[in-house]
């Protein structure tokens, strides 16, 4: 007890300022996993974004497929939301607008060939998207 | 400041007087915590970083499957008869099993001139016919016949066309067009998704795999001649169940992604 309350052991402030130093160090190595995980997910998603797109684009051109005279009339200015793909719960949702038919630089109507944006968002708020813009032709 | 740190801890060495019991008491446990915490956080670090890398994993294993497979089914019957030739064989009752005839090379020739029975039949480029397993004729009447591939002749020069010798002899007239092919076989053995045999894996921990194929009206089929359409669902799982973790559904340690596509076979029209 005598040692303990020597006068020339560590003061208070030393010892604080050691716990403050290791529990700085303990944050930081913690922040790091934490960014290294959001960084994972991140990427996990992104892949997985840009397959629920591709599904998409692939069932309009099964739909349009399937429809041998319209020229995609029933898609004209409709926008749509939907949400595929999860393991156990929805994860990304995806919106798709299908613009009118292309036309040439001569104004003449292009056959069966649509511009269509697709846009998936994902994690909190939504706020991570990937934004895909193509043409889907009937014929290929 | 750091000099006058040292020095106390040298007089605190050098005390002759020692440690009290309690100190050393105190001193132990402190320790004993120290290490409790880095250990702690040297443990949760690596199952951080061991399920990051199987997180990964099994995304990559997932999306890598989806990706080969619509692609395979998608090319199915590119450069190859289109009518009267079975390209896709699901295995019956497994829909986890299939096998597909591919021209992996473009092996194409047509023929401009009549050429009696023989077995050496020569071809513009012997390369594409190079390791494939059957020659397919088809006439000018549509007529599907196979032929065993023995041997691709490649001549160094070009006035001397390249010969492919098949196993019986066949003739062919202008206008009649020859193929080459080989069957490739993709499955599920045990948790890995192969090619071919079980030694070539593909992807890992694939949990479950299901490819249907469908006719114009979205009824399953098992002939190719009716097929239109394919889904795919693939789940694949991590290597190694997680204690920390109850599969909701499985009720095991181990985390699942499910992806599923349906798509058109390229070669096949509705109309």
């Amino acid at each position: 007890m005598k040692k303990l309350i020597n006068k020339k052991g560590f003061t208070l402030i030393e010892i604080l300022l050691s716990i403050v130093i290791i529990a700085i160090s303990a944050i930081a190595i913690l922040m790091w996993q934490k960014t290294s995980w959001s960084q994972t997910s991140y990427t996990n998603r992104l892949m997985i974004a840009g397959h629920v797109i591709e599904k998409q684009i692939e069932r309009q051109r099964m739909i349009i497929a399937q429809d041998p005279t319209n020229n995609f009339n029933q898609f004209k200015n409709t926008d749509s939301m939907n949400i595929i793909d999860s393991t156990t719960k929805p994860i990304i949702n995806v919106k798709w607008y299908i613009y009118d038919t292309l036309h040439d630089p001569s104004g003449a109507l292009i056959n069966n060939v649509c511009r269509v944006v697709l846009k998936a968002s994902w994690g909190p708020g939504k706020k991570d998207t990937l934004k895909v813009e193509t043409c889907i032709s009937k014929d290929f | 400041m750091s000099s006058f740190f040292f020095k106390k801890i040298f007089i605190n060495l050098s005390h002759k007087n020692g440690l009290s019991l309690t100190e050393l008491l105190v001193v132990l446990a402190a320790g004993a915590i120290v290490v409790l915490g880095v250990y702690s956080l040297l443990s949760s670090t690596l199952w951080s970083y061991n399920l990051q890398e199987q997180t990964t994993d099994m995304y990559q294993n997932a999306t890598y499957t989806l990706k080969r497979l619509t692609e395979v089914i998608m090319q199915a019957g590119t450069n190859l008869p289109e009518k009267n030739y079975d390209v896709i064989f699901p295995t019956p009752g497994k829909m986890n099993d299939f096998r597909i005839k591919i021209n992996r090379k473009n092996a194409k020739h047509e023929f401009t001139s009549d050429i009696s029975s023989t077995t050496k039949v020569p071809v513009d480029s012997g390369n594409a016919f190079n390791g494939m397993d059957s020659l397919v004729k088809r006439d000018t009447g549509g007529i599907v016949s196979k032929f065993k591939i023995q041997n691709v002749i490649i001549t160094a020069s070009t006035s001397i066309p390249d010969t492919v010798v098949i196993s019986s002899p066949a003739s062919f007239v202008s206008g009649d067009v020859v193929y080459a092919d080989t069957m490739d076989r993709y499955f599920i053995d045990g948790k890995n998704f192969c090619y071919n045999s079980s030694s070539y894996i593909l992807a890992e921990n694939i949990d479950s795999l299901a490819i249907k194929f469908y006719n114009i009206d979205d009824g399953e089929t098992n002939e190719w001649k009716k097929m239109i359409s394919a889904s795919i669902y693939v789940r694949a799982k991590t290597a190694s169940p997680d204690p920390k973790y109850k599969h909701p559904v499985f009720k095991d340690g181990y985390r699942r992604l499910a992806l599923n596509i349906k798509l058109r076979l390229r070669n096949k029209f509705y109309f």
